[in-house]
């Protein structure tokens, strides 16, 4: 099913319950959308709308109820949970509100820890680690521990660091919620030049207006669903 | 270097006291371990060097009948052949034939049941210190020396004369008379109770019912020795049993086939050394995995960010393990430094321990104690430093199994 004909990403009728103790809350209600490959696209809506929740289940973090998910041809939605994460470590990068950076690691080795997952040898991903953090405006700073960069300079690490696996697929949630105008902006630039330098689709979920205005595809949810 | 140990390492201190404390407390522990193992063994070596030059000597020459049985009649055959081999030998510093006989010893009213040890005092005194320890008269070639247990207990002294009787090899009963010419202060009271000295000269014959034949050296129990270097007794030994032609049934043994106890108490020790170590351990275990699960606990965000990034369940579990194994050996190294150290230094200067003086001598020992350097442990405590550290690391690596990545990353 791998072809270039198809969507990088289709999602089929994906629901989403969970149980609590107030009964079941439906957090996704039958959401289906297409997102071709290089796309740079964001999911948007209020606080609680599903947005999160969708991509969790796209990323294979979370189980659908019902409904499937294909990613570049494989339907991870029947994986088990072995090949799952053996998926997420190859074909998808993540980039996390909280930056999610391993404070013992320095710049370089954050970057490069997927890789060595991944069994690439030292000298590859060291070499790789730093082009990475060259091309997010870091060169120079592949020393550098989380704590001795700035919120914006550890979000674009995290933005290396999802890319280093050379995955399909870039999730990103609310990646510019803790930013400030100006890194917000620099961190756009730099994931936009990425999406088309090296034809990475990225996915967003967002509610931050700066993002929506630099997605060329919005999905827009409401109550788990989308509107438009 | 493997990334994953990397982590593991500079995870270890990202809470620097805390895991100070356990590093510290793991080498404080080695350490005392150690310590404790070279002084216990500085005390059996003491104990054995002093029961050796006391009264086990470092090797005999001896009937095997008579160690069997201890009979009268089991004597050492060709003992002249024996002599002139231990005195060619130039591993042999002296030997000391014995007569060794069960006899009872009667002054005046009272009586007691004695060891007599028939020696040539000159020589005996070159193969064991006990005669040293004569503390009244002296080790007589005339007269009986006692040891002052037994001499208190039968009111005996200087002079007194006291009578041995024991059976001679044709089995009839012999009576001796003969003067107290001296008191002993022997390793312990339960050998001054029983044990005494006669002249092997004036026995012997005596032990022949007077037969004309068999004079001196020809009436012999025991050889015993003692060579230049302990370290090579074994090879002494092993020359020695070649060097009489027709032995019969004469053997020569080592101290630890006269005294196997001596040499149990060597193994015995070690094991309960190695025990003790165990314990002490065992018990350091409890805090570093206490220390584990605080870590985990303070970490669950990140590791379930790592989980989600593509870190298999299998490597969330390896990398506790090796955080857990190197919070353990970090300290085990400083510990086995200081405690070598501690070793060598105490080993020169010795520990003198007051005020025990009289127990530790009725164990044959000084109150002056010299540890003993244990290298041959250090290898067995860095194996129960890694195996109680396998075993500490289980708990806390299993809670990191059980974490959910989406979950995890929700905590603050």
């Amino acid at each position: 099913m791998s072809t270039s004909s198809q969507p990088l990403l289709r999602v089929d009728r994906v629901v989403k319950t969970y149980e609590s103790t107030a009964g079941p809350v439906h957090a996704v209600q039958g959401v289906s959308l297409d997102l071709e490959r290089g796309a740079f696209a964001a999911l948007v809506g209020p606080s609680g709308c599903g947005k999160t929740t969708l991509l969790n289940a796209i990323g294979g973090l979370d189980r659908v109820t019902s409904g499937q998910i294909w990613i570049d041809g494989t339907e991870i939605t029947a994986l088990g949970d072995r090949e799952t994460i053996e998926f997420r470590l190859h074909r998808i990068g993540f980039v996390f509100q909280a930056y999610n950076l391993v404070p013992v690691l320095n710049a370089w080795e954050n970057v490069a820890f997927v890789m060595e997952l991944q069994g690439v040898g030292v000298r590859d991903r060291r070499d790789r680690a730093f082009e990475l953090l060259s091309s997010v405006g870091l060169a120079g700073k592949e020393l550098q521990r989380p704590a001795q960069l700035s919120g914006g300079q550890q979000q674009r690490v995290a933005v290396a660091r999802a890319l280093a696996s050379r995955p399909s697929l870039v999730l990103a949630d609310e990646p510019t919620a803790n930013l400030d105008s100006k890194s917000t902006e620099t961190l756009l630039d730099i994931m936009h030049e990425l999406n088309r330098q090296e034809g990475t689709t990225f996915l967003f979920s967002t509610h931050d207006q700066r993002v929506i205005d630099r997605a060329e595809q919005l999905v827009h949810l409401e109550d788990g669903r989308i509107v438009g | 270097m493997n990334l994953l140990i990397q982590m593991a390492w500079r995870n270890i201190w990202r809470s620097p006291w805390r895991s100070g404390v356990v590093v510290g407390a793991m080498a404080l522990g080695v350490w005392a371990g150690v310590f404790m193992m070279g002084l216990a063994q500085g005390v059996n070596a003491a104990r054995t060097a002093a029961a050796l030059d006391d009264y086990v000597g470092h090797a005999q020459v001896t009937d095997s009948n008579f160690v069997a049985n201890q009979e009268v009649q089991a004597l050492l055959g060709q003992p002249e052949l024996w002599a002139a081999a231990l005195d060619a030998h130039p591993g042999v510093e002296a030997w000391s034939e014995r007569v060794v006989l069960t006899a009872v010893l009667q002054a005046g009213a009272a009586s007691a049941p004695v060891q007599v040890l028939a020696v040539d005092p000159e020589r005996e005194s070159r193969v064991f210190t006990a005669p040293r320890h004569v503390v009244e008269g002296r080790l007589g070639s005339e007269g009986i020396t006692l040891g002052q247990k037994l001499a208190e207990q039968l009111g005996a002294g200087l002079g007194d004369r006291v009578v041995l009787t024991f059976q001679d090899v044709r089995g009839e009963i012999h009576t001796v008379l003969f003067a107290v010419e001296g008191v002993y202060d022997g390793v312990s009271n339960l050998v001054e109770g029983v044990q005494v000295y006669a002249p092997l000269a004036a026995l012997a014959p005596e032990l022949m019912g007077g037969d004309s034949l068999v004079q001196g050296r020809g009436a012999v129990h025991q050889i015993h020795f003692r060579v230049r270097n302990l370290d090579s007794l074994d090879a002494t030994v092993a020359e020695l049993r070649g060097a009489v032609a027709q032995p019969g049934s004469a053997i020569v043994r080592t101290w630890r086939e006269i005294s196997p106890d001596l040499s149990y108490a060597d193994e015995v020790l070690a094991q309960s050394l190695l025990l003790f170590m165990a314990v002490i351990l065992f018990a350091m275990a409890f805090g570093i995995l206490n220390t584990m699960l605080m870590a985990i606990l303070e970490r669950t965000r990140e590791l379930g960010m790592l989980m989600a990034i593509g870190l298999t369940r299998r490597k969330v579990f390896r990398l506790v393990v090796w955080e857990t194994l190197l919070l353990s050996f970090a300290g085990m190294p400083l510990g086995l430094l200081l405690g070598h150290v501690t070793i060598a230094v105490t080993s020169r200067t010795g520990i003198t321990i007051e005020g025990v003086d009289k127990g530790l001598a009725e164990f044959g020992l000084q109150s002056t104690i010299y540890p003993v350097s244990v290298p041959e442990y250090y290898l067995p405590i860095a194996v129960l430093v890694a195996v109680l550290g396998l075993l500490s690391s289980l708990y806390p690596a299993r809670k990191a199994l059980k974490l959910n990545p989406i979950e995890s990353m929700r905590v603050l």
